[in-house]
Order: structure tokens, then C-alpha cells, then sequence
């Protein structure tokens, strides 16, 4: 049987009726059509699908949607405000970090959530803060390098 | 046009898309949806070899919200595999199953719930039959027959000799000989396999597929589905990565158009991370045997090799895997006297496909580990060893392969230099550096007698551009670096320069993406494509200048006479004319370009498959911690002859991703197998590489700009992960003088060998000493 619930989901509120066991992942993509965060493993050991959740990185295809009410929500499209990319965005894309791209959005609010409470993370920082999300393309060292950049205060 | 002078080439520029996979908009196709779709899920074999002998899908048929059900029944029958004489898979099991996760049945529905408990309902009954999972077991005589008619369960068999083998045993100062094995692996790429597919009224197919090879899955579907090939339409969407694992047709895809055209609604269905693991192609475990003669000196003069290649239940690419490490095994060192033999063997395993490497890694472990093997009973430094019997310029190897551009020399050299390898090597302590090279071809005439790529670029009035060209990038960055060929060669900036997404439709052929091989021969191909459009363009130029076509430049989106770049007219001016006067023609670049390479003659096994060949050296830096047995990497440089870096960032980029796979085969990933079930498939059992796992991999690019290539360039998509294993194999040795010889490297098999290291240094010195000196070292 099926609830109502409100997300805040970047910065806008949208009422839904779920099943209580359709996980956040699942009413993103396919109630939100909000497809940019991805599904890669669907039992949140490969990162993929990590969102934000009051400022800290969850894996969404783990999380139920119900428990997600109330709280506010970030994916990768709100990262950007409008057309203006966010330092990151901007970092991993003069920096080579995105290849196939298909981590690139979990990666990317990976490092937000350590560049937002961690102004000059170090290296090995870094590679905490993106060690849940797997890459099987890059080898990670243009995201760590991206990451970095922005915490010097670089553009890419 | 001169290298220096290159404006957009050799430039590290972002990505043409990268912008829209930073920002989530990039579709791929777990992302598409088509207006009443249902979704798919398939029926696998829980036992490793049985006979089908009925299936009951009446309760899968009723339950509500189920739109359609087929089993192999439903199918033509007809068998497919990447090679027409290998084909051995039916799209769904008709006879027999022959693995745990063989496809029987699948079901559409209207959402996935309903679809999982469809084929919960489906009610098998099967005769299980006795399983193999050993290729020596399967060979034996009394071993069960995987497929009928196969004696010995040997699918292919290859033989060849160069020079007289026993002759150059005769003449070896020393002889070594020495067995190696290597495991299965998973390609792991982030998206898994989709595929959505759709049947209009007409009787025609579109498919969107996360394929590395629209040309190649348009060609398998039309094949097993018995429908012409125009009536298949198969458009690529941003692909989530596929090192080898997308390139052939595989049953998803042909079960999605098969229940689109019964249920008559668009179907789609996504592989589970569980059938990534399970259900698709995996990297071909090896057997190798390598016997070397070497003379006082070093210099190899005869080598031979015992391969046993693991191949699953099905081929795949499994003959040409076994060949292509042939062709590795005979071409990086000058060696008069081969001789290899090669057995492809069927087990009751999911079946070994292209994986980046395709039988490179694994015969490369055995090579390498070798050499270093020699080079220790000589006394001589593995450099020294390896740059004497490097093949180099001008060779042609005893299997055909003419060697052009070749910086292998200068890659070992370099790698040496930069890793300041004298300061680090055979030093006290529990760190090593270890060498491995590698040689690899560019793409290879093997599939068939043709290995062509073709491209249009339409100019548009704007000065902007289009190209056409059925190469794919999934991930590995060939769109950024076809747009800068276009661009450099047409004088524009590169962001006026878009790639249109492969689609069979409009896109002109490209055999696919594996070989590394898109760089050289689709770029070849825009490149061609690009002068034909510039020509068009400086035709109708030389009017509106009064000048002839040969004295005009195209130069930053103008055009002009050489000398008088005052007086320049913007390329949108030129199209504007073209289009808009009387006797108008569009300017449409049309480019094409086939290797002047040989398939290999099937007698004598040579032939010069691939226009140029890539060469390479990794050095590894670990450091072992001997009461764990843990190695960790702590450095890694990655020297690679690439002819000419068209991107340098991308093709870094590349290096950094190969090698960074390398070390999961090589320390880190495994299956684990019980009675032929995959035990391990979640990414909490199956390691890969993390960002916690891996160090800086410093890339050394080699240019060395072939002949051939468009601009020089050559390609680099597989090499990064060839010679990594060995690499780490050799620095451990240097570091603890411990010899792995099997993959993976584990700290189990490492400490075994430290403790039986250690007792023997104990019985030794006990029979000198009444103590040990070394009992602290270790221990």
C-alpha cells in the first residue's frame, strides 16, 4: 500500500506516493526522473548512487525513500547552480577525471561532502572520502588530482 | 603539416563529454525510457551441466501484469559466437545447459517485480549431467562432453614453429623451464550490461545497447533472429565502460528484441550486478608452460610454449584469444626457434570473452616473470637481458608482424631512468622494483578480411561541424580525440566540432571498439573524411577568392590565400554559398580507411595483422610486509610508445586506468569457485582496485610517430594492463626474493614461500652454524 511523503530533493519539494519499501535510488530516477544518479550495484558497495543526505554522502539505493522524508536531499543535478558549474564539476572536467562517467556523479558528491566540511584535505583524505565509490576507469589519480585542485582554491 | 605546428593535436583539452556526464545529464541506457515499456529479466541454470527435458511457463504466462514468455523454442535455433566457425551459444539453451547462469528462459512485464516473480514461476526439469571445471580434467578421455562432437572438449587447437626448436635447444647454453597459471577475472565496468529494444509495425528493430560495437551486435541480431539486416537500426548511448565485455551480442540483447516483437511493446532489461558477475564473459584463465634457451651471453634463441586456455562453456573470443597469444608469445623478443602449442578447452564455467589485454596479460606474466627469472641465474641485470633480445624498427617477427615505430628500447630505458632503478634495486629491506614489457598490436585483421572504419562530416553553415562515424566511445575518450583530428585538420577550434552518437542508421561502419584500435583506424578514417570536406570547401573558396584551392590555408575558422590573411573569409561564408547559390552542393566530407594489413594464413600462421604495433614497460615499486604477506604498491611508472599523444591528459588517463586494473589481477581480484558456482559475486567479495588501494602511476609517453597514423598517433587503450602483473611479480622478488608464479598474488601464497624460504636458510646455516642470523629478518 502505497504512502505519501514529501522530498526536498535540491532545493525543491515534491509530494510522491511510494511503496514503503522503494528504496530513495528507485523514486529518484524512475518518480523524479531525476537519472543522473546511477544504479551499479544495488546493495551500496559500489558508490554509484551516493547522494547527499543532510550534507552527507548516502548510498541511496540503500536508503528507503520514506526515511529520506524531511530531509534534504542533493543530487548531481543540483550540484551546478543553473549553468554555472561548481568548482568541482569544473575541476574533474579540466583535470581528465571523467571517462566513462558513469561514477563520476557518486565521485563528485563524494568530494563535496569532504570539500564542504574540509576546506585543505590531504591527500590520503582524498582517497577516504572517495574510497566507497569504485572506478573502474580512471585509476583515480585525475580525481584525486581534481579534488585537490579545488582545495587550493584552483579552477582546474 | 609539420608536428609543431599542430594547433589542437597534442593538446591536453577536456573532454567534448565531459561537461554533460559532470552535470548527470549524459543518458546511457539504464537511464532510457520508451513509452509503454516493459522490462525484462531472464531464467538461468542453477546447475552446471544438465539436459533440459521440459519447461512449463503456464504460470508465468497468467500471472498479471506478464505481456510476454519465451523459452529457445520460441527462438529460430540458430547458434552465434564473435567468429562464425566457433559459433556455439544459442541465445536461449534449446538442448542442454552447460553453466550456472546459461539462459533458458525470459519473461516481459510490466515492472520488475513482477517480471522476478515470473520466472520464479517458470517450472524447469532437468537431467543434471556430470560437470568438468578443470581444463586438464576436461581433456582427459573419460572427462563429460561439454558439447557433443567436441573429442576431448578441445574447441580449437593451434600449432606453430618457427626455425628448428630442438636445434636451438641444442645450441641453448642453458635451458629453463618453468609453469604458470593465471585466473579469471571480471571486467566490473560500472554500468552494467542494457539493452531496451523495440519492433514497429513494420517488422523493424531498434535497439539501444550499451555496446562497444553497433556494426557487430546489428550483424549477431539480425543473424540469430533471421531478419534482415537492414530492418536492425542499433544506436549507442553514452556507455558506462566495457574493456572488452560489449563488444558481441549477448543473450539480453537478443531476449529484449525477441520480446519486444511477441509482446509488441518495447522491452529493456539490465543485468543485475549478480549476472555481471555470473553470466557474462570473463577474463580466459591460462596454463602456460614456457621451456627457454638462452645463450652464455643472454641471447634467447629458442622458446617454446604449452598453453591451456580455460574457455568456459561457450568460445566467445576464446580461439582468437588463444591465437593472439601466439602472436605476443612470438613478437617481443628476437627469437630464431618457436615452437607453441595451444589448447582451448571447454569446462562447465561461465566462458571466457575479450577482456582489454585479450590473452596478452596472461602470456605476458609467464614472459616476463621468466626473464627476470633468467636474468637472476645469469647474473645479469633484467635490463641488460631485456634490451638485448628487444625486437626493434625494421624486424618482422617469425608470425609476419612488421615492425615500424618501435620505442620499446626507449621505454625500458626511460622507465629505468625515471625510477632511478640502480639506486633501488636488490637493496636490503622489504622494498623492490620490478620490470615487465610489453609489445601489442593496433587493432588485427582477424574477424574478417576487413578491419575498416568509414566517417561523413557535415559542415554546417554555421562554420560548425558534425561527424558521422560508427567508432564508439565507451568511456575510453575516442570521441574527444576524433573531434581534435577533424579539428586540427580543418582548421577549427574543437569545440566546433560535435560527434554524432553511432547509430547504424546514419553512422557509416566501424568494426567497433576493441584492438585498440579506434585512434588509428577511425581516425584515419575522419581524417580522410576531413580533407575530402576541406577540399570541398577550398573549391568553392577559390571562386569567391579568385585564387586557386592549392594556394588557400584553413586556418581558425577562415579561409585564405596563403600570405594574405587580411583578406580571410570565415568557413560559414564558404557554406553559405555552397548551399545557398545556384548549382548549390552541401559540403560532406566522406572518409574511409582499411589497414594495409594481412589476415593470418591458417597454414603458416603468419601474417602482418595490424599497421603498427604499441610497445611498453611498467616498473613497480613495493614494499612487502613479511609477517602479513601484504604487498603494497607504492609506486608505479608506466613508460608506453604511443606515436603521437593526441590528447596527452586522456591518453595518461588511460595508462593510469590500465595499470590500476592490472593490479586488481594481479593482487587483488579473484573468483572463487565451488562445483563450478561463482561464490563471490558482490563487490564486497570481489576486490577491486579502490582509491585506498592504489598509488601515483607516473606515465612516461614515448612518441614516436608512425608512418601510418593519423598524425603519428597509434593507440593505447590496452596496454596500460598487460604488463602490470609480472612487473609486481618481479618487484616482489627483488624485494623478498619470493617467486609467485601463480595469480593472484596473495600474502597466503607469500608468506608460504617466506616460511619455506626461511627453513631452509635455517637448515642450511644449522648444518654451518649452531644459530641463525636471519631468524629476526623474516620473522
Amino acid at each position: 500500500m502505497k504512502v505519501t511523503i514529501v522530498l526536498r530533493v535540491n532545493g525543491n519539494s515534491y509530494q510522491v506516493e511510494v511503496e514503503p519499501r522503494r528504496t530513495l535510488l528507485e523514486v529518484l530516477r524512475d518518480e523524479l526522473k531525476l537519472t543522473g544518479t546511477k544504479e551499479g550495484c544495488g546493495e551500496g558497495e559500489c558508490g554509484a548512487c551516493t547522494v547527499l543526505m543532510d550534507g552527507e554522502p548516502v548510498t541511496s539505493c540503500l536508503v528507503l525513500a520514506v526515511d529520506a522524508k524531511e530531509k534534504e536531499i542533493l543530487t548531481i543535478e543540483g550540484v551546478a547552480q543553473g549553468e554555472k558549474l561548481h568548482t568541482l564539476q569544473e575541476a574533474f572536467i579540466q583535470h581528465g577525471a571523467i571517462q566513462c562517467g558513469f561514477c563520476t556523479p557518486g565521485m563528485i558528491l563524494s568530494a563535496k561532502a569532504l570539500t564542504d566540511r574540509n576546506c585543505h584535505p590531504s591527500e590520503q583524505e582524498v582517497r577516504w572520502a572517495i574510497a566507497g565509490n569504485l572506478c573502474r576507469c580512471t585509476g583515480y589519480q585525475k580525481i584525486v588530482e581534481a579534488v585537490l585542485a579545488v582545495a587550493k582554491g584552483e579552477k582546474g | 603539416m609539420r608536428i609543431e605546428e599542430l594547433s589542437v593535436v597534442g593538446k591536453s583539452l577536456p573532454r567534448v563529454d565531459s561537461r554533460e556526464k559532470a552535470t548527470g545529464e549524459a543518458i546511457f541506457g539504464v537511464d532510457i525510457t520508451l513509452s509503454g515499456m516493459l522490462w525484462g529479466r531472464i531464467l538461468r541454470s542453477p546447475h552446471p551441466h544438465a539436459r533440459i527435458l521440459n519447461i512449463d511457463t503456464t504460470k508465468a504466462k497468467r500471472l498479471p501484469g506478464v505481456r510476454a514468455v519465451i523459452t529457445g523454442d520460441d527462438t529460430p535455433g540458430i547458434k552465434y559466437g564473435i567468429l562464425p566457425p566457433f559459433a556455439d551459444k544459442f541465445p536461449l539453451a534449446i538442448d542442454k545447459v552447460r553453466y550456472i547462469g546459461d539462459e533458458i528462459a525470459a519473461v516481459a512485464a510490466v515492472d520488475l517485480e513482477t517480471a522476478d516473480e515470473a520466472i520464479d514461476l517458470i517450472s524447469v526439469d532437468y537431467e543434471p549431467l556430470p560437470a568438468v571445471f578443470d581444463p586438464e580434467e576436461a581433456m582427459k578421455p573419460e572427462a563429460p562432453q561439454v558439447h557433443e562432437g567436441i573429442e576431448r572438449n578441445v574447441a580449437f587447437t593451434l600449432n606453430t614453429q618457427r626455425g628448428e626448436i630442438e636445434k636451438g635447444f641444442r645450441e641453448a647454453h642453458c635451458i629453463f623451464e618453468d609453469s604458470f597459471s593465471t585466473h579469471s577475472v571480471q571486467h566490473c565496468t560500472l554500468e552494467p550490461h542494457v539493452c531496451v529494444a523495440k519492433f514497429d509495425s513494420k517488422g523493424r528493430l531498434t535497439v539501444w545497447s550499451s555496446t562497444q560495437s553497433p556494426y557487430i551486435l546489428r550483424s549477431q541480431l539480425s543473424h540469430t533472429l533471421k531478419i534482415p539486416l537492414s530492418n536492425v537500426r542499433v544506436i549507442k548511448p553514452h556507455v558506462g565502460g566495457g574493456f572488452g565485455s560489449k563488444i558481441h551480442m549477448l543473450s539480453l540483447d537478443f531476449c529484449c528484441a525477441l520480446l519486444s516483437w511477441k509482446s509488441g511493446r518495447p522491452v529493456k532489461i539490465i543485468y543485475t550486478r549478480k549476472e555481471e558477475f555470473t553470466s557474462s564473459p570473463i577474463r580466459h584463465p591460462m596454463l602456460i608452460k614456457i621451456k627457454t634457451g638462452v645463450k652464455k651471453d643472454g641471447t634467447l634463441i629458442a622458446r617454446q610454449a604449452r598453453v591451456v586456455l580455460d574457455n568456459g562453456a561457450y568460445n566467445s573470443s576464446g580461439p582468437a584469444v588463444l591465437a593472439f597469444s601466439d602472436i605476443c608469445f612470438e613478437s617481443l623478443y628476437r627469437t630464431p626457434h618457436l615452437r607453441y602449442e595451444g589448447y582451448l578447452v571447454y569446462t562447465n564455467k561461465h566462458f571466457g570473452g575479450a577482456m582489454r589485454g585479450f590473452g596478452n596479460p596472461q602470456i605476458t606474466f609467464a614472459l616476463e616473470s621468466q626473464i627476470d627469472m633468467i636474468a637472476d641465474h645469469l647474473g645479469m641485470d633484467p635490463i641488460e637481458l631485456r634490451l638485448k633480445n628487444v625486437v626493434k624498427a625494421g624486424d618482422i617477427t617469425p608470425c609476419g608482424l612488421k615492425i615500424t615505430s618501435c620505442g620499446l628500447a626507449e621505454s625500458i630505458i626511460k622507465a629505468a631512468e625515471q625510477v632511478r632503478w640502480k639506486q633501488k634495486r636488490g637493496k636490503k629491506g622489504n622494498r623492490g622494483v620490478g620490470m615487465a614489457c610489453m609489445i601489442h598490436t593496433i587493432s588485427a585483421r582477424a574477424i574478417a578480411d576487413c578491419d575498416a572504419s568509414a566517417a561523413f562530416i557535415k559542415v554546417h553553415d554555421d562554420g560548425t561541424m558534425s561527424v558521422l562515424s560508427g567508432a564508439s566511445d565507451i568511456g575510453q575518450g575516442s570521441d574527444t580525440v576524433l573531434a581534435q583530428i577533424v579539428a586540427e585538420e580543418l582548421g577549427v577550434r574543437l569545440e566546433d566540432v560535435r560527434m554524432i552518437p553511432p547509430d547504424t542508421e546514419i553512422s557509416p561502419m566501424d568494426m567497433g571498439t576493441y584492438a585498440t584500435r579506434v585512434t588509428f583506424i577511425a581516425g584515419n578514417a575522419v581524417r580522410t573524411a576531413a580533407r575530402d570536406a576541406k577540399r570541398q570547401l577550398l573549391q568553392v573558396a577559390s571562386e569567391m577568392l579568385e585564387a586557386n584551392p592549392e594556394d588557400l590555408v584553413v586556418r581558425g575558422g577562415e579561409i585564405f590565400v596563403k600570405g594574405a590573411p587580411q583578406k580571410a573569409i570565415p568557413i560559414s561564408q564558404v557554406v553559405m554559398k555552397a548551399l545557398y547559390s545556384s548549382g548549390a552542393t552541401p559540403i560532406l566530407g566522406r572518409g574511409y580507411y582499411d589497414p594495409p594489413t594481412q589476415m593470418t594464413d591458417h597454414k603458416t600462421g603468419v601474417g602482418n595483422i595490424s599497421p603498427s604495433y604499441v610497445f611498453g614497460t611498467q616498473i613497480a615499486e613495493v614494499e612487502v610486509d613479511t609477517k602479513t604477506g601484504k604487498v603494497k604498491v607504492v609506486k608505479f611508472t608506466a613508460a608506453n610508445d604511443i606515436g603521437k599523444a593526441i590528447n596527452p591528459m586522456a591518453t595518461e588517463g588511460q595508462i593510469e586506468g590500465g595499470v590500476v586494473q592490472g593490479i586488481g589481477y594481479a593482487l587483488t581480484e579473484s573468483f572463487l569457485y565451488e562445483g563450478g558456482r561463482v561464490s563471490n559475486y558482490r563487490f564486497r567479495d570481489y576486490r577491486i582496485p579502490s582509491a585506498l588501494d592504489v598509488s601515483k602511476v607516473d606515465s612516461i609517453l614515448i612518441e614516436t610517430i608512425d608512418p601510418e597514423g593519423p598524425f603519428g598517433a597509434k593507440g593505447v587503450g590496452e596496454p596500460g594492463s598487460v604488463p602490470t602483473a609480472p612487473a609486481i611479480a618481479n618487484a616482489i622478488y627483488d624485494a623478498v626474493g619470493v617467486r609467485i608464479k601463480d595469480l593472484p598474488i596473495t600474502p597466503e601464497k607469500i608468506l608460504a614461500q617466506l616460511k619455506e624460504i626461511n627453513r631452509k636458510v635455517r637448515s642450511s646455516r644449522q648444518s654451518k652454524h649452531s644459530q641463525s642470523e636471519f631468524d629476526t629478518e623474516f620473522f
